[in-house]
């Protein structure tokens, strides 16, 4: 039986009907899976709200950091010149780029892709080693991307290590499955690991790739603003180029 | 009380909070003065005082207030004083004649919240592996209660459908999380 997610999603916006809540009650004191499912998000709720109570304390504290001690103040004499000379210069770029808009994607993404090195688990080259990360890293390494796309898959499942998407979407995109690695990168991006960001560098190649140009350079600017330093100056070009 | 400070404590306007935190925090500490706070306490008590009043525009409790935000600010504030005061006194002498301070504030009380369960705990463990766009979906949907029209409207995302499929999505890889792990 299929969870009313439906009605789940109205309770937490408090937006049931009474008839609504009602059914709400009934299957919460009737439906063992539906009750499982509103305890976990009611869970999810509260964690939720601490970590977002978190970030606006530490956004507070930023504020009575920046008032209370030594405050620097900029020379507004300088201000406005400057932003019209800045405001210009951008101007200046934007026509010109403007002008030369005529880009293949194809050929962009062609010059910019190459599949991603290995950084994750050295591979052992031995008869006896049979751990799928291993085999899913050999068949990466020697292009077997058909082999390697599916070891990565069942090796993340067994692991659960989400670096090892990453490799998968990477593998997806020299097949040219492009549609299938965005899949695979949108599902990495929900992690957290040492490679996330590097995550926003190759969807936004698959993003040019399949002619996507908007979610390119959103996934671009997201790229540039974080802290990975790898491909930065590449990423950067690529940006340009597509505005 | 004013709609649009409601709307920028529940949205996180940086813009908006941050005027609001430097417009009233000479005249708050002033007044913490008038109840013996040190300075700094009277730091923590102003941020706690603003962390309530987000709270409450969350919840909604804002939308039938009547006086205005610094009014309530000053509310909260008051009321996190007279806690103080009274935490203070379990360790020392407790001195009565500080609540009898003159002051144009009503004492305005707050919720306190409940620490996390064991389970909660954990489960925020996962919560934090998430990336951040995941963990701003779940907050803005089963937090800040917002629909998922609300949500591509306010967030960017193209359609209501998008953003059901990357909660569900976000949803997965969190239930996945708990089950890979290796405790």
């Amino acid at each position: 039986m299929t969870i009313n997610e439906t009605l789940i999603e109205k309770k937490f916006s408090n937006d049931l009907t009474e008839a609504e809540l009602l059914e709400f009650k009934k299957l919460y004191e009737t439906d063992d899976a539906f009750k499982q499912e509103v305890d976990f998000l009611k869970n999810v709720q509260r964690v939720s709200e601490t970590e977002d109570d978190a970030l606006f304390r530490n956004q507070l504290a930023t504020y009575e950091t920046e008032i209370s001690p030594k405050k620097v103040f900029l020379n507004s004499k300088w201000i406005k010149p400057f932003s019209a000379i800045a405001a210009i210069f951008i101007i200046t770029i934007s026509i010109s780029l403007f002008m030369n808009k005529d880009i293949n994607n194809d050929s962009l993404f062609s010059s910019y892709f190459e599949p991603s090195k290995n950084v994750s688990a050295p591979i052992v080259r031995s008869e006896k080693d049979e751990h799928l990360t291993n085999r899913a890293f050999i068949a990466y390494s020697e292009a077997d991307y058909q082999q390697a796309t599916s070891l990565f898959q069942k090796a993340f499942e067994q692991t659960g290590n989400s670096e090892l998407l990453l490799y998968e979407g990477n593998a997806l995109l020299a097949m040219d499955k492009v549609t299938e690695a965005i899949e695979v990168f949108k599902t990495h991006l929900t992690y957290s690991d040492a490679l996330t960001n590097r995550t926003h560098w190759y969807l936004a190649l698959a993003y040019v790739k399949s002619d996507q140009l908007d979610k390119a350079k959103q996934e671009l600017t997201i790229y540039i603003d974080s802290e990975e330093k790898f491909k930065k100056t590449e990423a950067k070009s690529l940006l340009k180029k597509l505005k | 009380m004013e709609h649009n400070y409601v709307d920028a404590l529940k949205d996180n306007n940086d813009k908006i909070v941050r005027e609001l935190y430097g417009r009233h925090r000479a005249e708050f500490f002033g007044f913490s003065r008038t109840y013996r706070i040190s300075e700094n306490d009277s730091a923590d008590i102003y941020q706690e005082a603003f962390l309530a009043m987000r709270k409450h525009a969350i919840s909604g409790k804002l939308n039938e207030v009547n006086c205005s935000f610094k009014t309530y600010l000053f509310g909260i504030g008051k009321y996190l004083i007279f806690n103080k005061h009274k935490a203070d006194a379990s360790m020392s002498h407790y001195n009565g004649n500080l609540h009898n301070s003159d002051s144009d504030y009503e004492s305005i009380s707050v919720d306190i919240t409940n620490e996390l369960t064991e389970q909660q705990r954990l489960l925020r463990h996962y919560f934090k592996q998430l990336g951040k766009s995941c963990q701003q979906m779940l907050t803005l949907s089963f937090y800040r209660g917002l629909t998922n029209e609300e949500i591509a409207k306010q967030y960017g995302y193209e359609s209501e459908a998008v953003v059901r499929s990357q909660k569900s999505r976000c949803l997965k890889t969190l239930k996945n999380l708990i089950k890979t792990s290796p405790r």
